[in-house]
């Protein structure tokens, strides 16, 4: 069996296969569109607390554990908690900004963590874009110099990148830098309102213009690829298990926020539980909350087969839908807007 | 050579976990995820607790119901494979 079909099993069979962890929603950047609510208040977790939960996940066989923020280093246990998650044999990724992951922390984090990968914030292919999206000067100069520091000393890392009117202009010198470091990236083109239902990120959305160019350059990307590594084909005997589910929110992950809220996942913020007054089993197996997005899955999947095949492949996010627009099965401005891009591009091919 | 008393343990990039009776190899040096079945898993959970190789025949041959010495072929080839996978190495 391929673990691609093994995760859409876990997904189908409600197994926690992977974790979340926002250890702080601090941070040593500042950007424009950031959606953590800081006003959030709470009892913070600490190392006894993120120990007693990785016993648990440990129990129930999760492997995959994310170390995201704010800044999940500015955490004061981050190393202690990510040496456990080490120690313990979870697959550990970090989601960093990478602003202060040079020389000797670099090297602890290698040395100590030994994440399986880290995610690291771009937010453009220059100093003036990447910097007015931080607002802090010389952020874009600093991860360059510790990219190229990470490279030397083997540390995996790729990028993220949200997509805004500001950066959509040099997607194509942001393949450029990927290119430069052989790795890869993931450009996401919605912005969400903040999590406490400020909208003012909103503004920096990118236009129709960007989503398109974007578009055709992944096409162009694709294709390069598959020719360059060659297209692996189905050989027909494979089980392909099918996924009921349109995605993993509250049946096979689940995100911890700062003070032991447990949510479906990142996008779908409707707190299962608090891990100071339960366990992670109790809520993975107890809560309503996640009974319901369980099902809420399974209704926009064929949701979205309703409503046609460009529905299908744009990632639509019910988190994001419900957070945007009061519905998990209603398209937010950014998805209807892929949409269209996906349905004039295929009218296009057929010409 | 493979004796019975050779002990093996999983990689240090490498990590494992049995979900749902299936075990999850991730090789964390090239990004390569296996994929075991119910056996492979038991194998590599018994190594894990640090169990000799003949220890791990014996306590397959009664997990599984089947005949230690048609198994001790079996296991030594599938930690030799699992060797060259770079998914365990001897302990020294
Ligand atoms: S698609 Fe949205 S709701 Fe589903 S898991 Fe991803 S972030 Fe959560």
């Amino acid at each position: 069996m391929q673990l691609s079909d093994l995760t859409r099993k876990f997904c189908n069979e409600n197994i926690l296969f992977s974790v979340l962890l926002e250890l702080t929603y601090r941070c040593n950047l500042d950007c424009t569109f950031c959606y953590n609510d800081r006003s959030l208040k709470g009892t913070p977790f600490r190392f006894e607390h993120y120990k007693k939960l990785m016993e648990d996940l440990l129990q129930m066989g999760t492997l995959n554990i994310s170390l995201s923020g704010g800044e999940p280093l500015a955490h004061p246990d981050f190393f202690r908690i990510g040496a456990l998650a080490r120690e313990m044999g979870f697959v550990t990724r970090v989601k960093t900004n990478g602003h202060a992951l040079r020389s000797r922390l670099l090297e602890r984090l290698k040395k100590e963590v030994d994440p399986y990968n880290l995610d690291l914030s771009l937010h453009g292919a220059s100093a003036a874009v990447h910097d007015r999206q931080t607002q802090v000067p010389g952020s874009f100069e600093r991860l360059m110099q510790n990219c190229a520091e990470m490279k030397a000393i083997g540390m995996r890392f790729r990028f993220n990148m949200p997509m805004t009117r500001w950066n959509e202009n040099e997607i194509s010198e942001v393949f450029d830098i990927v290119d430069l470091f052989e790795t890869s990236i993931n450009i996401d083109p919605v912005i969400t309102s903040r999590d406490n239902g400020d909208k003012a990120p909103l503004s920096l959305s990118s236009s129709e213009a960007g989503m398109m160019k974007l578009s055709d350059l992944m096409g162009k990307r694709r294709k390069a690829q598959a020719l360059k590594y060659g297209v692996s084909e189905n050989t027909g005997n494979d089980i392909v298990i099918p996924q009921k589910k349109h995605c993993g929110s509250g049946s096979s992950t689940v995100t911890v926020d700062p003070y032991g809220n447990v949510y479906p996942c990142v996008q779908l913020r409707r707190a299962a539980g608090n891990l100071h007054k339960q366990s992670i089993r109790q809520i993975w197996e107890g809560s309503e909350v996640l009974d319901e997005v369980r099902e809420l899955t399974v209704r926009v999947k064929e949701w979205t087969a309703e409503q046609g095949e460009s529905c299908q492949k744009i990632g639509f996010c019910p988190g994001t839908a419900l957070h945007e627009t009061g519905s998990a099965t209603k398209l937010y401005p950014q998805a209807e807007m892929r949409v269209t891009i996906l349905d004039k591009k295929s009218v296009r091919e057929e010409v | 050579m493979d004796t019975n008393t050779t002990q093996y343990k999983t990689c240090a990039d490498v990590r494992f976990r049995v979900i749902a009776g299936e075990g999850v190899i991730i090789r964390q040096e090239i990004g390569e995820a296996l994929v075991v079945n119910e056996v492979g898993a038991s194998i590599l959970k018994l190594l894990n607790e640090g169990v000799s190789t003949s220890k791990l025949i014996e306590r397959i041959a009664q997990e599984f119901d089947v005949e230690e010495e048609r198994l001790t072929l079996d296991v030594h080839r599938y930690l030799s494979e699992l060797e060259s996978a770079n998914v365990v190495e001897k302990v020294a």
